[in-house]
């Protein structure tokens, strides 16, 4: 019997937040999570700041 | 370099790359093998092979969990909602999925080191590796899996808490239309009466027993076969052929959805009910016509039957004897679309009426929602010595019942009694019927509903009276020739059947004649209608009645 519409929708819905979470999950371990980003992204203003600082 | 700090993952030393990175990548690997493992679980479990609930395995289940009663059904055969029973199968079969490949995986190796080949053990720290490598992979694999009824779960509990509050308001809303407009579902055949029919699929044509929203569906139901069907009696009504749930005769488009009144019709043999029937079909069209209302008939039958019978009447022809064999069953609708109203009268010999405690035959009345009583003013005795006796020509010519009023009357109020209708809730039309043959006689008859019950009693009918209005939440007396009379004229035929459909929430139109009748009938609602003692007059009016609450009681 065929698979009704709303069935393969809702396993599509779980499936891809499922998905979603391990990969958010996988790549934060892998260090690429959104905290690490944010690290990297913000460690060249960081250590511009810290060189003005003690340079006085 | 490092920063001041920050304690280096990896030294600059060579030697911490030949454990780290390999270390990492094995990790890394046994990571990758076991989302491998859940990946390959759930595409099986959700696409390649499913366990798929189809309709008839979820409604064999319900009914293993709660068994239908006497007068229920099964439920129906249509696809639940996907967090009512499908989220739990494609967990259990991911479940499965994922064991099994964590069973392959570990199935040689376990073989291998704990069973045929312990030898490998010699070669330690292989096994060991090995056996790790493929715990992480089967952790990570529980873990996906884990993830995954987490995501389910949830999103089940919100999808039902959503759909179950749906759900809850369109029922409410639906049950507070009902109650309001008054639908119900009247088979003719059967004479079942249900709060809705089922409603038959049009592709497979399964019967749904249950079309309320609920697990099911709350706006659309997608039946077995796929086709979707509307949820709600008011609106699958229209979508979908209307069935009686018992005996799955087809009903008229709009059963269920719109509102139903059923006023049986009873009395004794030559009474002059079918007559009655139709003259008070005439005159309702008449009143319906004036008010802009259509009058049709939503089957053939019922067609035929009125054709036939308004053609009787207007050529002032003889109506024939109805047949013991036969119920006459007539409805027709009021109106037109979803504010319609069905109307249904029920007429039979009455020969049946002798023996009405007969469950099968007169089952039409237990559901009546008003009674029209036809009494042969000629079947009374000092109506016939008034005339003349027996042998009068008027009195032949009426050709009057032979039996007592009363004892026809009687025997339908214990049949209502023995099978459980509350008639203390109900309304009863009292008619006095052949006026126009009284009237050609010269007798001087009255007109409102008490003139007419006074009446009855001077004749010594009084007790027919008094257990009417003991046995009846509201009696109305009418006088009325079965003959093509315009609306609200006097004997018009279609008064009783005006006041009952009026009381039952009709939008028919009251005749400006129903209006001062009903000024002077007293109070609506009233058990006993009219104050205990009928205003005294001259004539044969003058004598005042007992209270008849009184006698009751003693």
């Amino acid at each position: 019997m065929r698979t009704p519409p709303h069935v393969v929708a809702y396993r599509s819905v779980t499936a891809a937040i499922t998905v979603l979470i391990l990969l958010s999950a996988g790549l934060g371990l892998a260090g690429y999570g959104p905290l690490a980003t944010l690290h990297r992204a913000a460690h060249p203003v960081s250590h511009a700041l810290h060189l003005d600082r003690i340079s006085g | 370099m490092a920063e001041q700090g920050r304690r280096a993952v990896v030294s600059n030393y060579p030697q911490d790359y030949h454990y780290t990175y390999p270390v990492a990548i094995a990790l890394g690997c046994a990571a990758a093998l076991g989302l491998a493992l859940f990946t390959v679980a759930l595409v099986r479990a959700l696409v390649v092979d499913p366990d798929l609930i189809e309709p008839a395995a979820d409604q064999a289940e319900q009914e293993a969990a709660r068994p239908a009663g006497p007068g229920e059904f099964a439920p129906d055969l249509a696809w639940p909602f996907y967090p009512f029973r499908q989220s739990r199968a494609d967990l259990g079969q991911a479940r499965r999925n994922v064991a099994e490949n964590n069973a392959a995986i570990w199935r040689r190796p376990a073989r291998w080191f704990f069973h045929d080949a312990v030898g490998w053990w010699i070669l330690f720290p292989i096994p060991a590796v090995i056996i790790c490598f493929l715990t992480l992979a089967s952790l990570v694999s529980w873990f996906c899996y884990l993830v995954y009824t987490l995501v389910t779960s949830i999103c089940s509990a919100a999808s039902l808490l959503l759909l179950v509050l749906a759900g809850t308001l369109l029922r409410a809303a639906e049950r507070r239309r009902r109650s309001r407009v008054r639908t119900e579902a009247a088979c003719m055949r059967c004479f079942y009466v249900s709060p809705w029919p089922a409603y038959q699929c049009p592709t497979c044509l399964h019967l749904h027993h249950d079309v309320r929203p609920g697990r099911l569906g709350l706006i659309l139901r997608r039946c077995e076969c796929g086709t979707h069907l509307l949820t709600r009696a008011s609106r699958a009504a229209w979508q979908v052929t209307p069935v009686c749930k018992r005996c799955q005769a087809p009903m008229a488009p709009g059963a269920g959805a719109v509102r139903d009144i059923r006023i049986p019709v009873f009395g004794d043999i030559s009474a002059g009910k079918t007559r009655f029937l139709y003259a008070s079909l005439s005159s309702l069209m008449g009143s319906a016509e004036r008010a802009g209302l259509a009058v049709t008939f939503p089957d053939d039958a019922s067609r035929d039957q009125a054709e036939f019978g308004l053609g009787v009447i207007k050529a002032d022809r003889e109506t024939a004897k109805t047949s013991t064999n036969v119920q006459v069953a007539l409805t027709s609708r009021l109106g037109g679309g979803r504010k319609s109203e069905l109307v249904h009268l029920f007429d039979a010999a009455g020969e049946h009426f002798r023996s009405a405690r007969r469950p099968d035959v007169l089952r039409f009345l237990d559901d009546g929602q008003g009674l029209v009583y036809i009494l042969d003013p000629f079947s009374v005795e000092t109506v016939r010595r008034q005339l003349g006796g027996a042998d009068a020509p008027v009195v032949q010519a009426a050709r009057a019942a032979a039996g007592d009023p009363q004892l026809t009357y009687d025997e339908v109020a214990s049949r209502l009694r023995d099978t459980g209708v509350p008639a203390s809730r109900g309304r009863l039309a009292v008619v006095v019927s052949k006026a126009d043959l009284l009237r050609s006689a010269g007798l001087d008859l009255p007109a409102g509903s008490d003139e007419i019950a006074q009446w009855l009693w001077d004749l010594g009918v009084h007790n027919l009276v008094m257990a009417a209005r003991r046995d009846f939440a509201e009696v109305r007396f009418f006088m009325v020739a079965s003959q093509a009379i315009p609306p609200g004229d006097p004997g018009d035929p279609g008064a009783p059947l005006r006041w009952l459909l009026r009381v039952h929430g009709s939008q028919l139109p009251a005749e400006p004649a129903d209006t001062a009748a009903r000024s002077d009938a007293g109070r609506p609602g009233d058990r006993t209608g009219p104050p205990p003692r009928f205003r005294s007059g001259s004539g044969r009016h003058a004598r005042p009645v007992p209270d008849e609450r009184a006698e009751a009681r003693s």
